[in-house]
């Protein structure tokens, strides 16, 4: 009788599996049909890439805090699809209705895509909803690197250019283009090194093997903390105000004498067409959430992230900008693969 | 003793009850994500984070490590009894254990599996617990140059895994290397054969590959016979290996747990690359190397005892550096992160309670999973006992959910169609399939880090020569491939290497 048993238990399973799509897609229905007041049922929201990244916990801070806030009626739906740097997921998010129930990350990876060649899509071609937040890049060293400051990187790269071997994360990506960035600025030219995950950039540098690396604050955090890794400069406008034991005396780029400030950024977009009002209502509800002190506590600080709040067409406007930017400095770096 | 106290310390947190009973459910989910194809231990801990929620950070994690390691125990069960790997990192455990299953000797791979993994985890565990900071250390001294080499003897030993007929075991190992090289280029970051197509960015999912080639391609042979010939052995045997087994099996466990803690400890090479190395190892040192791949009991234990040893190895530079070596300890650390916790060098010394009590919970994890996993074995070998007819539509149902579960995408589904209809076809001609899989884990990792280690020399190959950790490996390389003709030589030529003009 057991293998009927465990038969029927398989069966049930799948039984189970596709009566819960059946029902979320009924659902569905239902809430078109009324007309029902925005939203009428959870939305969808695709994270592009995998479990776990800092976008997908992003997202879920977001989900947590907006309901605990009672600011989403209902949990948001979190699908993970990752590949490409985010084409993937963001690709089948655009294959949905553009009709407020379906939205994805937006964030500088779609650019650097496009720019690679690497993006079936403009990178602009979404409904653009909110900018959350800011994450700068940072040049570290081991603690016994002979570079004390960034002036020595510098100098020492400049004698014997392409010598200066420094990890970042990934090829096609924002580390390489950040990194082109810091070159033209400082007149250098190092030997880029690209991993495939912020780990073994800190394994690589740890072990030995570069002699710098370039890193989110987040990323070489902890180990600075425990003087492991020292920060020759981060590239944002004013000095970090993050645990200021490890923080206050890292210097800006500008202020070690590399006239250039950048940084990364997050936020949240729909696929192209959405209705303003539907725009609106989730502009509110991310105000809200990102206004709160659990996102403060919950995401920003404890992933040293600095908040912004940027929506519409003045997150679109900023995207352009910095579109034409990076255009401009893949040019100079012989890297643009797109025509 | 400071590590007694230590580990007192780390009892007293994991038996606490709600420790303990979070190990338990963590042990039991991470089992059952072990048998479900496509929903890896990456997948399953990162369903299960959300839930874990304003839970204390360290029952958490408890939990969350239950389900990385019972994951571990759970991805035999499928292997052995039809074929399916569910993870990469049990592709070998499935080329000798559904051997013997169908030699009506499933009841004893599945028992050897789960106290290889048994063995394997919990010495990983005391490994972790005592050596954790050299490990690290030696974790750090693998460069690009490293890893190179390192994935070479990898490669070497697909000699090894050929079979009968070593040409056509090299030549599947081309294939894979050929088809790991799909995606992005890993340092140009030019396309390649992707036609254009998104999904195909990240290169051919290696799991969709493995299920239909081993899975599907068995079912399509199987389909060829009369419905009178019975797949599997009616008899069922003993459910518990022999003695003899056990005295087969008595070094490879040893070997296989020094081999998958050591390099399972090492960032990016990880559970598969330990099992397949471990698999190699033993086929290596048997006195029957024959019997591997027609249901050698040592293959099974090789590749379990490797691969749970590896999970312990995998944390050992998340808990003392900081840094995660796997995808699934990347999310694991995601996890910390959110809990409050500060995964970094100073953790150990910062949050001890922390760094033991989840130590000694993995110890009473996998006792736990052993006791949930031998009586199981009892009622999983029924399945056997199923019908075919009514067998296979419930395996393909059950692959097709777990290729697309993978990435939710569609073209998972058709690569794995059609690698299950290659599958057919190397079967019918005797082609094996585990060189390929083998070149499909490693051609990758091997091509991004010769590139890098030539960035890093600029074009120069002597930086493979002037590292102390590549020369041994080397060393070791031009051993394997010259030691079986200088036997052969000794030997006059007579039995060891099998040249395919002996070809059957």
């Amino acid at each position: 009788m057991k293998k009927k048993l465990v038969l029927l238990s398989v069966m049930r399973i799948v039984l189970l599996v596709g009566a819960i799509g059946m029902l979320s897609h009924a659902a569905a229905l239902i809430g078109y049909a009324a007309g029902a007041k925005y939203p009428a049922k959870p939305i969808l929201f695709v994270v592009p890439y995998a479990p776990g990244g800092g976008t997908d916990i992003m997202v879920r801070v977001i989900d947590r805090v907006g309901t605990q806030l009672k600011v989403l009626p209902q949990p948001l739906v979190i699908e993970n699809k990752s590949g490409g740097s985010g084409v993937v997921g963001k690709s089948y998010a655009k294959t949905k209705p553009a009709d407020g129930y379906t939205i994805t990350c937006a964030d500088d990876s779609s650019t650097v895509v496009d720019l690679f060649g690497n993006s079936p899509w403009p990178y602009n071609d979404f409904t653009y909803i909110a900018k959350l937040n800011r994450d700068y890049q940072m040049i570290v060293v081991r603690v016994d690197s002979p570079y004390k400051t960034l002036k020595d990187l510098v100098t020492a790269a400049k004698a014997q250019p392409n010598t200066v071997k420094i990890a970042g994360t990934g090829v096609s990506q924002i580390d390489v283009l950040h990194l082109a960035m810091f070159e033209k600025a400082a007149g250098v030219k190092l030997n880029y090194i690209g991993f495939d995950s912020g780990g073994q950039v800190m394994t690589n540098l740890l072990g030995g093997h570069v002699d710098a690396a370039i890193a989110n604050p987040g990323e070489a955090y902890e180990q600075m903390r425990a003087g492991k890794v020292r920060s020759l400069g981060v590239s944002s406008e004013k000095r970090l105000g993050f645990d200021s034991s490890v923080f206050k005396d890292v210097p800006t780029w500008k202020e070690a004498g590399v006239n250039l400030s950048l940084s990364q950024w997050r936020g949240v977009a729909g696929p192209k067409g959405m209705a303003k009002e539907q725009v609106g209502w989730l502009i509110d509800a991310l105000k809200k959430i990102t206004d709160s002190k659990e996102w403060q506590e919950q995401y920003l600080d404890k992933f040293l992230q600095v908040g912004v709040f940027v929506t519409g067409a003045d997150m679109q406007k900023e995207a352009e900008e910095e579109y034409a930017v990076y255009k401009t400095i893949m040019e100079g770096a012989g890297l643009l693969k797109k025509k | 003793m400071e590590i007694i106290q230590n580990v007192l310390l780390g009892f007293s947190v994991a038996l606490q009850p709600i420790n303990l009973l979070y190990c338990f459910i963590g042990c039991l989910a991470g089992t059952l994500i072990g048998v479900l194809p496509g929903i890896g231990p990456v997948t399953g801990v990162a369903i299960l984070i959300p839930i874990t929620f304003g839970m204390d950070p360290i029952t958490a994690t408890i939990m969350l490590a239950g389900i990385y390691y019972g994951a571990m125990y759970g991805g035999s069960t499928t292997s052995i009894l039809i074929n399916v790997p569910g993870e990469s990192a049990s592709v070998m455990t499935a080329v000798d254990g559904y051997q013997m299953a169908r030699q009506g000797r499933a009841g004893a791979a599945l028992g050897m599996s789960a106290i290889g993994s048994f063995i394997g985890g919990s010495a990983s565990i005391i490994g972790l617990m005592l050596i954790a900071p050299p490990v690290a250390k030696l974790a750090l001294s693998f460069g690009p140059p490293e890893y190179f080499v390192l994935m070479l003897l990898g490669l070497a030993t697909l000699t090894r895994l050929a079979g009968k007929n070593l040409f056509k075991g090299l030549g599947m190992g081309f294939l894979g290397m050929l088809i790991g090289t799909v995606g992005l280029d890993p340092v140009a970051g030019v396309q390649r054969f992707t036609f254009g197509r998104p999904d195909l960015l990240d290169g051919i999912g290696f799991v969709s590959v493995a299920m239909g080639l081993f899975a599907l391609g068995e079912i399509l042979i199987n389909l060829e016979g009369s419905p009178a010939e019975r797949v599997f052995s009616t008899q069922i045997g003993s459910l518990l290996p022999t003695k003899s087994d056990w005295l087969a099996c008595r070094w490879t466990v040893v070997r296989s747990t020094i081999i998958g803690f050591l390099i399972g400890s090492l960032p990016g090479a990880g559970a598969t690359v330990s099992a397949f190395m471990a698999y190699a190892a033993e086929k290596k040192a048997s006195k029957t190397p024959e019997r591997f791949g027609q249901g050698a009991i040592e293959g099974v234990c090789a590749a379990e005892t490797a691969n749970n040893a590896a999970t312990g190895g995998a944390l050992v530079p998340l808990l003392t550096l900081g840094i995660p070596s796997s995808a699934t300890v990347a999310i694991l650390m995601g996890a910390l992160m959110m809990y409050g916790l500060r995964p970094g060098p100073l953790l150990l010394t910062e949050r001890p309670d922390f760094f033991w009590g989840v130590v000694t919970s993995m110890y009473i994890g996998n006792v736990v999973l052993l006791v949930l996993n031998l009586p199981m074995i009892g009622l999983w070998i029924k399945i056997l006992k199923v019908p075919y007819p009514v067998l296979i539509p419930i395996i393909l149902l059950f692959i097709s959910l777990g290729a697309y579960t993978v990435g939710g995408s569609y073209v998972d589904l058709w690569v794995m169609f059609a690698f299950g209809i290659l599958g057919y076809l190397m079967r019918k001609f005797d082609y094996p399939a585990a060189p390929l899989l083998l070149a499909l884990v490693l051609g990758p990792i091997m091509e991004k880090n010769l590139k890098l280690s030539l960035k890093m020399s600029h074009g120069s190959m002597a930086i493979f020569f002037e590292r102390p950790i590549t020369l041994i490996l080397i060393a070791m390389i031009v051993f394997s491939l010259i030691w079986p003709l200088l036997v052969s030589r000794l030997s006059k030529g007579k039995e060891a290497l099998e040249l395919p003009i002996v070809d059957e």
